[in-house]
């Protein structure tokens, strides 16, 4: 079960009130009743709805969210490679991002949440998982953008004393403008790279 | 033997049956950590909500409705 237990507290509370109205309509005849008919059948439940919607958004940037679809079970097992190379399993491992938001913390430019355009695309992700059908490769709608890693990185002390994010005049403002990319090849180019998961080891997160 | 109820009366408990069914679904949807949950949850309950309180809204325009006309 998820927690919210504001959530909770309002559902209860509001099934109480159609409940009453429910079995006892008749109250409403009376001034107070009616009071009570406007609070239990149209406020309280408008309050419900929206902080059911508000539990919904934070249920939909945990990592079981994004790993409940099939198609996405090799990218959840992408993050226990016991290879630092792998970007994801990199962070993941060392709790550089939240273990339960992994995939939203690095992907928040196309999750279920942000701005109305990722919200459709989440739409058109379950359209093609359930009527579609899931291309061999997914790939990113675009390039993944330096503005995600630096989201974090920037200005970070072991970022900048990496002599290859400073060397020349240009590096650095390259990655900042976006004209160099962070997974540029030779550099932080291994992410899920979930067709190749069959000949790797992995790393056995202890259960807490 | 109890008076029968009048027909604003049964307007909100059709009201109250509608509000309480998606107050169900919204419950149920919670409990499942799933894109379709988040569907079902915005279709289903959100719509049977709204339609619950529009029911309810309209019975209150009818019974203020019935007032004016009684009043004249």
């Amino acid at each position: 079960m998820i927690e919210g237990p504001e959530t909770w507290a309002l559902l209860a509370i509001s099934a109480v009130l159609v409940l009453l109205l429910l079995f006892r309509p008749e109250l409403t005849r009376q001034r107070g009743g009616k009071i009570l008919a406007f609070v239990g059948l149209f406020l309280l439940p408008a309050l419900t709805a929206w902080a059911g919607f508000m539990r919904h958004l934070e249920i939909s940037k945990s990592r079981e969210f994004c790993l409940s679809c099939h198609v996405m079970h090799p990218y959840g097992k992408s993050l226990a490679v016991d290879d630092d190379e792998y970007l994801p399993a990199l962070h993941y491992q060392n709790n550089w991002v939240q273990r339960d938001r992994a995939c939203y913390t690095c992907h928040t430019n196309y999750t279920m949440y942000g701005d109305v355009k990722s919200k459709l695309r989440g739409m058109r992700h379950l359209w093609v998982q359930y009527f579609g059908s899931i291309p061999d490769t997914i790939h990113l709608y675009m390039p993944y953008r330096n503005r995600e890693c630096l989201h974090c990185h920037g200005g970070a002390r072991r970022f900048l004393a990496t002599s290859a994010h400073t060397e020349g005049d240009t590096t650095l403002a390259a990655l900042q403008s976006e004209r160099l990319s962070c997974l540029t090849r030779g550099c932080h180019d291994t992410a899920h790279d979930v067709k190749n998961l069959n000949g790797v080891g992995f790393w056995k997160e202890p259960v807490p | 033997m109890s008076e029968p109820l009048a027909p604003i009366e049964r307007r909100i408990r059709i009201a109250a049956l509608l509000v309480l069914a998606g107050l169900g679904v919204e419950m149920t949807s919670l409990t499942r950590v799933h894109p379709l949950a988040f569907v079902v949850f915005l279709i289903v309950g959100c719509g049977a909500i709204a339609t619950g309180a529009a029911v309810f809204l309209i019975s209150l325009l009818d019974m203020s409705a019935g007032r004016n006309r009684s009043w004249r």
